[in-house]
């Protein structure tokens, strides 16, 4: 077992966000380094990142498996781009309107889902997905636009923009004050908000609400017994990883204004769990060097295909040659699916502290220290009571 | 009232189909106490065995066509049609009955790999662990059918001899109502499974010892009964269920990859509103709401309430959830 | 000097069935504040009904139930029994593993202080200065204190117990309720218990204590009531007890005195 709640300190904390930040805002330079210097798959960090990061506040920390999270990231999109269509390109009302709109959604099927507890609970968040995407292509096309997808167009009332006289052509792209967010400006943009959802989430952890959802996890009975209803604290925790998805899908949709339902499904939940769990679930950094991977091994693998791995094995005589290809190329282009399936399950079976996990027992070895070792005491500082 | 008895019969079908998913899933999770999300996966995994023989038994060469004599063309044929001729072709027209046999000794080793492989080093793990890596099985399982298959549905049909309708009107004194035979054998066909499993639950030692198991688990356990052995044969009985029930049902829906996860959710769904670990709630429970979402598929519904056919299984499960959270029928 | 019988818990005609079973018959019992009431009998007596009817989370089928001042039939759910003043203590102690000595008993204080529900994630935990000084002293009272921060999952049961006890004091509830709280000890381990039991009484705190062991229970209770089917065949001081015929019957001689 490794302490998941440690007290930190005013200075440590401090460094982490200093390194963070500086991490994030210059991944324009070193991204190029590991492959990954081009601003699409920057942006894809940034935003599965996010999702993960608030995903982690709710199953990392309360051990509440949901399967519905993916409807608050399609619900951010929607709303993101009728923001675009009736108000204005500008990204910043439809950032606030998507956080504020998947936050209501998922009040309402938090409250319900967590009626029940455990897998009646998941069972519960996997239907209401199952019901919002159906609904999406169904009842709510007028809404969605159904399969086509939603977009912004020509006609559309943009009531803000046409008041204040701003003038895109082309097609219609996100906005910043003027910036187009698209490119390195739309990374900056998702790595600004990649770095605040990362702040708050240092902050939950250090928290006493924090601790208490941790408390929640470790021994729910005790914590009724001790006086906590545990109810608003899993609400919030919902809420607040509701909005966290509803934010990732906005930006999703400001940097390609296009907004679809089959981010809602289900199994697009999956995603986020794997992320999640690879990373290295209820840590603090986990969920994003979760997300950073995920999105990394997929760039690389989808892109190759039989030809790429001919010439990757061209140093073996042609049978062999012939029977590599054969046995890898299930895995790769098509079938990163496949990759990814055969990696979740790993982790899960071997792994489940995930690569958190993995570097924390390196470190182990090397300093030979004993498992307990990451427990701190806890310095009383600053702030009066 | 004729359209009426239509979406009855056709609610009789796909609940046929989901009692048997919801029934494999109930003996897994109220023995075994293991939630598993693969379970889909073995439905699918019927449906692909009949795809398979189907496609081995019509293994084909190319033959002249005699009949089209202006330019040489050829003709796949199968093999069995040159060898054996007419009953060559017999033989494939049956091929999904053939399946059904095939099936059985097929997903029973499949169950059991899995049992054993997988899903019993997970008995002791959290209920989330457990959906998890079902989970990630799932996914695996499903690719692997896609890479081999294709991602398109492949059309499997019944025997010539059942493809036409039955004058099933006749009975309710509707004459003129006719439904296709073949989807009347599914009915016939699921109930006669259930019955099977009842029987052999209610009849047999080994069934006793399960239904003790899904009471007190702890307790048989601790009578010295090598509870792990049948584990592992109820994992395998429910695989080989969930399996049949998807052979059977190629006809009626063509196979893809991704229909283990569809029939899935609504099969939970299903296990839920009948009451999780309760054998009858699950049956019960597939043919209720496949009876319903057929109502509600109807034209005369869906114009007062459009959309309401692909969520009302869903609206169903969170107001039992909410309302009764033991199901129908459930204990606990 | 507090004053005689002054009632924490006053339960009077209290029945409850289940099903067609009468777990509890006619159950009239009053803790005495300051004092440690023991509940004995053999098994299947309906003391751990007896125990869930009294402080509300199961509600009898008629009779009353009052405690400080407030009615406990309507039932409760377990959050605010403990907000009303009542703290238990489990057959097998629940505590929180995952966490550090010092967080668990951190935890009931800030349930103490900032009741059932409070969301501020901007405030950190290490800026909690009084509650933290609070929660160390007490733990320094009960030889705790060195490793507080160790995991409170590798702690040996007898240990866990201790720490389950902190972690109601620090509450100052008005009535400490111990389920078995020696059950599964070894004797050493029990003996301790004891120590520390005998400590928090002398503080004058009200306990209510369910025991098989007649050791712990006559080293501690100040009045006891016996439960046998569902009903109190007995009650008084542990002399009484000790030779009570009617208790020596209920148990068969299976008492270990």
């Amino acid at each position: 077992m490794h302490q998941l709640i440690v007290p930190g300190s005013n200075k440590r904390d401090l460094t982490i966000m200093a390194i963070f930040t500086a991490v994030v805002l210059s991944a324009p330079l070193w991204g190029g380094l590991i492959g990954a210097g081009y601003p699409d798959l920057l942006q894809k960090f940034a935003i599965f990142g996010l999702f993960a990061v608030g995903y982690n506040i709710l199953f990392g920390l309360t051990g509440y498996l949901s399967f519905g999270h993916a409807a608050f990231l399609g619900v951010g999109s929607y709303i993101t781009v009728w923001s675009f269509k009736l108000l204005s390109m500008n990204a910043i009302p439809a950032v606030i309107f998507a956080v504020i709109f998947s936050g209501l959604f998922a009040l309402v099927i938090g409250f319900l889902s967590l009626r029940r507890t455990g897998i009646y609970f998941s069972i519960l968040t996997l239907a209401f997905a199952q019901m919002s995407y159906n609904m999406a292509y169904s009842v709510l096309t007028p809404v969605t636009n159904g399969e086509t997808g939603l977009r912004v167009l020509n006609d559309d009332p943009q009531v803000i923009d046409r008041a204040l006289g701003v003038v895109q052509d082309g097609a219609p792209l996100g906005d910043f004050f003027g910036i187009t967010l698209t490119g390195w400006a739309g990374f900056y943009f998702c790595a600004v908000m990649l770095i605040l959802g990362f702040w708050l989430s240092l902050k939950i952890f250090r928290s006493p609400f924090g601790m208490k959802l941790v408390a929640i996890k470790s021994n729910q009975t005790r914590m009724e017994y001790t006086g906590f209803n545990p109810k608003p604290y899993l609400l919030t925790a919902f809420v607040i990883s509701g909005m966290y998805a509803g934010l990732a899908g906005s930006l999703m949709a400001i940097v390609d204004p296009l907004a679809g339902a089959e981010r809602m499904q289900w199994t697009a939940s999956g995603e986020v769990v794997l992320m999640t769990i690879l990373g290295g679930v209820g840590t603090l950094f986990g969920p994003i060097i979760g997300a950073a991977t995920i999105k990394y091994l997929e760039n690389i693998f989808s892109a190759i295909n039989d030809t790429v791995l001919t010439n990757a094995y061209s140093f073996m005589p042609d049978w062999l040659n012939s029977f590599f290809v054969t046995i890898t190329s299930p895995f790769v282009g098509e079938g990163w699916h496949l990759t990814l399936g055969v990696l979740f399950m790993a982790i899960i079976i071997f792994l489940p502290g995930g690569l958190m996990e993995g570097f924390r027992r390196i470190k182990m070895k090397f300093s030979g220290t004993d498992n307990d070792s990451n427990a701190e005491p806890m310095e009383s500082e600053g702030g009066a009571k | 009232m004729d359209a009426i008895l239509l979406q009855i019969l056709n609610g009789l079908d796909k609940g046929g189909a989901y009692a048997l998913i919801a029934l494999g899933l109930t003996l897994v999770f109220g023995t075994l106490g293991v939630v598993n999300f693969a379970h889909g996966a073995l439905f699918m995994l019927g449906a692909f065995v009949a795809v398979s023989v189907q496609n081995i038994l019509t293994i084909s060469k190319k033959v002249k066509d005699e009949s089209i004599t202006f330019f040489d063309a050829y003709k796949e044929t199968p093999y069995l049609e040159l060898w054996w001729g007419d009953t060559g072709a017999a033989i494939i027209d049956f091929a999904v009955p053939i399946s059904i046999l095939i099936a059985i000794p097929v997903m029973l080793l499949i169950g059991l790999a899995m049992e054993r492989g997988l899903v019993r080093h997970f008995y002791k793990r959290e209920h989330a662990d457990q959906i998890l890596v079902t989970f990630g099985l799932a996914i695996v399982i499903q690719e692997i059918v896609k890479a081999n298959f294709g991602a398109n549905p492949i059309p499997t049909a019944a025997p010539a001899a059942v493809a036409g309708s039955a004058p099933i009107g006749e009975l309710f004194g509707m004459p003129g109502i006719v439904y296709p035979w073949w989807r009347l054998m599914y009915l016939a066909f699921a109930l006669v499974i259930i019955g099977g499993v009842f029987a052999f639950l209610q009849f047999t030692t080994f069934g006793m010892v399960v239904r003790a198991g899904m009471h007190d688990r702890e307790t048989v356990g601790l009578l010295g009964i090598n509870i792990e052995r049948r584990f592992t044969i109820v994992f395998g009985l429910a695989a080989v269920v969930a399996g049949l029930a998807g052979v059977m049902y190629t006809p009626i829906l063509p196979p893809d990859y991704h229909m283990g996860m569809d029939f899935l959710v609504l099969s939970f769904v299903v296990v839920v509103v009948g009451g999780m670990g309760s054998l009858p709630g699950a049956v019960a429970a597939g043919f209720l709401l496949g009876i319903l979402q057929s109502f509600f598929s109807m034209n005369e519904v869906k114009q007062y309430l459009p959309g309401i056919d692909q969520i009302i299984i869903y609206l169903i499960a969170v107001f039992i959830l909410l309302v009764r959270p033991k199901g129908l029928m459930g204990k606990d | 000097m507090s004053a005689q019988g002054n009632s924490v818990l006053s339960i009077s005609g209290v029945n409850k069935t289940f099903g067609g079973l009468q777990a509890l018959s006619d159950i009239n019992l009053n803790i005495e504040e300051g004092k440690t009431h023991a509940i004995i009998g053999p098994n299947g007596a309906g003391k751990s009904t007896l125990l869930n009817t009294c402080i509300g989370l199961l509600k009898p089928d008629n009779g009353s139930i009052n405690f400080n001042g407030r009615d406990l039939t309507k039932g409760m759910t377990p959050h605010e029994i403990n907000q009303a003043g009542i703290s238990r203590v489990f057959q097998t102690p629940q505590i929180f593993p995952e966490l550090s000595i010092l967080q668990n008993v951190m935890i009931p204080a800030f349930a103490k202080r900032d009741g059932s529900f409070k969301f501020n994630p901007f405030k950190a935990l290490r800026q909690e200065k009084q509650l933290r000084d609070e929660a160390m002293s007490l733990l320094g009272d009960l030889d705790m204190a060195e490793g507080s921060h160790h995991h409170a999952g590798n702690l040996a049961r007898g240990n866990k117990r201790r720490l389950e006890l902190a972690m109601c004091l620090i509450q100052h509830p008005k009535l400490l309720l111990l389920d078995e709280p020696t059950a599964g000890m070894a004797r050493h381990d029990t003996n301790r218990t004891i120590e520390l039991l005998k400590k928090i009484k002398a503080s004058g705190m009200t306990k209510v204590i369910i025991e098989h062991d007649m050791h712990v229970v006559f080293s501690l209770a100040d009045k006891i009531s016996v439960l046998a089917q569902g009903a109190i065949i007995a009650e008084g001081l542990p002399e009484e007890i000790k030779g009570h015929p009617k208790v020596r019957e209920a148990y068969l001689g299976s008492a270990e005195v």
